[in-house]
């Protein structure tokens, strides 16, 4: 299953409080594509990218200064080359979760958009996860449960339950 | 909303615990400027607010008095700061009295005989060192499922148990040592990190080798503090004071004593640190911005001019940052180049603590008995950055300083070639030597 469609797009979109800057369109390779009147923009990360910077400095969600920026790029490639296929025992969830043992959020300090994109594209794998498995990949799990809890995330969303109590922390 | 002014030293952890609740919440909280530590808080009007002469301390705008920086903290709070609900209000509480109860003491008799403010004793040291593992991996253990303490976002319990934490994580806790603590170091720096944080605590820093015990520090501190008893008044607070210089004199017996009781030392030691004013940084108010001048300095001193210099004009943060021309104005008596070149280093030298915001290539040009001396300079800020301390006035007034408009190709020009010691000077002396300044 692809994990990174265009509900994600439209999510994010909603996330922001902005209208795609085009039409978004999926060719038969499942390729999504982004049209506007001056140019077409193709794949996933690149599309996001582009309705992202298309807000500009206008929303606090949107990392600004180019360090930020160069991170939140890297997140969106990470989400469609790692996280589009995971599944909850995938090698692709143990990395995610690694990335994150670090860090509370992915750009900064803060919650910003690039935590959207990935709560959404991740959301539909913590859902069918067993608690066991949730357990398991702690990080990623600690992460998700104070995103989630952002009420423009959680609008649409039901509310995903994590144990407080591992049983394994290796 | 609660408002009112706090009465502190600067830099007192308890009072910043007050202050950046206030930041999240919006209190009105204004610290009293005319505040100094050991004198009006032992004065009559001011005990009669506060009995116990201790800061922090407030007052509400409509003349109530508060004592306790929990107490504070707690009034200034907003409802998200307290909890959202019982359990949570509770949790709160618990991990305010986890901080005074637990870190604090373990904190202090580690760190102010490591800052050489208090007497050192190993048995205690090693002691405080072994709770503060204990109570860091319980932090760690509770952290590691969790992004705060209380709930799913910042409460009090954050601010209380991180501010108790930040002498330990500024001046003892090394890379090494807090290694093992992983979800500890994830939630503190996401903390520090928050604007509101900043807002009070300024850029903080951990700790990079971790402050060890120094007699002669220690000496010298108590002759300061000693200098400065007699401005206490009060028959109880003399009787204290005496018997804090006490060690000095007796020291073997008092180690021994010492011994049995360590938990009462670190009271004294905290009005001891109370009265040494921390130097302020004199970049305080100056905002920092987005360029990294360490990782400028590194790709300069690793990769070559055609790499660092690009480096430099993509990352400069123009708003922020400023850049100069510093000429000497005496060329005519530069004789020798290697007396011209001491004249740098001396300079270099004395401003050696403007390193961590400047950065410049200073060049001589010409020969013996026919040269100048003139460099590029980057400050943060937009203002000259002599001027913000007496300490690195020696040498500024014997140049004359023009600022370059960053965006100007000229001043690329200048640059590109300050940076890689090329080009001459203005009346065509080739480049002889340089020095950087970084
Ligand atoms: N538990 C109090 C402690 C306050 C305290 O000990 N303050 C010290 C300075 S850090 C003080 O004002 N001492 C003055 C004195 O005892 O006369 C709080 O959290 O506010």
């Amino acid at each position: 299953m692809v994990l990174c469609d265009a509900n994600v797009i439209t999510n994010t979109c909603k996330f922001l409080n902005l209208n795609a800057p085009g039409d978004i369109a999926f060719l038969p390779s499942g390729e999504v594509i982004l049209k506007t009147k001056s140019k077409e923009v193709k794949g996933f990360a690149s599309v996001l990218e582009s309705i992202i910077i298309s807000q500009g400095n206008a929303s606090h969600l949107v990392p600004s200064n180019p360090e930020e920026l160069a991170q939140l790029r890297q997140w969106l490639e990470i989400c469609i080359t790692t996280v589009n296929f995971a599944d909850s025992q995938s090698t692709a969830i143990k990395e995610l979760n690694e990335r994150l043992a670090k860090v509370n959020f992915l750009v900064g300090n803060r919650i910003s958009v690039a935590d959207a994109v990935l709560y959404y594209t991740i959301y539909p794998v913590l859902a069918r996860a067993t608690m066991h498995e949730k357990e398991q990949f702690c990080h990623l799990s600690r992460w998700f449960s104070t995103v989630q809890h952002l009420p423009k995330l959680k609008a649409g969303h039901e509310t995903i339950a994590f144990s407080r109590n591992p049983l394994y922390s290796n | 909303m609660a408002s009112g002014t706090l009465y502190t030293y600067p830099d007192n952890f308890r009072a910043q615990k007050v202050l950046i609740a206030a930041q999240y919440s919006g209190a009105n909280v204004k610290v009293d400027p005319a505040f100094v530590f050991g004198e009006t808080n032992k004065k009559e009007d001011f005990l009669k607010k506060f009995p116990l002469g201790k800061v922090p301390a407030f007052e509400t705008s409509d003349g109530k008095f508060l004592s306790e920086s929990n107490a504070i903290a707690f009034y200034v709070s907003n409802k998200q700061l307290r909890g959202s609900s019982d359990l949570e209000q509770a949790q709160v509480q618990q991990w305010l009295s986890f901080a005074d109860s637990e870190i604090l003491p373990a904190s202090c008799t580690w760190v102010y005989p490591a800052i050489s403010i208090m007497q050192f004793n190993k048995q205690s040291t090693d002691r405080a060192k072994e709770d503060v593992k204990r109570l860091l991996q319980a932090l760690n253990s509770h952290l590691l499922t969790r992004t705060y303490l209380v709930g799913e976002r910042i409460t009090l319990a954050d601010i209380a148990v991180s501010t108790s934490l930040l002498n330990l994580y500024q001046y003892v806790l090394d890379a090494n040592f807090r290694k093992p603590y992983q979800n500890v170091n994830r939630w503190f720096t996401t903390l520090v990190n928050q604007p509101q944080f900043k807002a009070v605590v300024k850029d903080f820093k951990l700790c990079d080798t971790a402050a060890e015990f120094d007699a002669k520090k220690f000496a010298e501190f108590q002759g300061k503090s000693g200098g400065a008893e007699p401005k206490k008044e009060g028959g109880k607070k003399q009787k204290k004071s005496e018997s804090e210089k006490e060690p000095k004199k007796q020291e073997p017996k008092k180690k021994q004593e010492k011994e049995k009781e360590p938990e009462t030392e670190p009271d004294a030691a905290d009005e001891a640190l109370a009265l040494e004013p921390k130097q302020k940084d004199p970049f305080a108010d100056v905002p920092a911005g987005t360029f990294n001048l360490d990782e400028f300095k590194r790709c300069y001193s690793n990769e070559d001019e055609s790499v660092s210099i690009p480096f430099f004009w993509e990352k400069l943060d123009k708003e922020n940052w400023s850049i100069w021309i510093g000429e000497y104005k005496y060329n005519d008596e530069l004789e020798k180049v290697f007396m011209s070149c001491n004249l740098i280093t001396g300079m270099f030298q004395r401003i050696e603590k403007l390193k961590k915001n400047a950065f410049a290539s200073v060049c001589l040009f010409g020969t013996d008995g026919d040269s100048s001396i003139s460099g590029i300079w980057v400050f943060r800020g937009q203002k000259l950055a002599f001027e913000l301390s007496p300490d690195w006035q020696t040498d500024y007034e014997s140049y004359k300083w023009t600022k370059l408009d960053a965006n100007s190709p000229d001043t690329k020009k200048l640059v590109n070639e300050y940076f890689s010691w090329s080009g001459a000077d203005s009346k065509g002396r080739k480049f002889n030597q340089g020095k950087i300044f970084k």
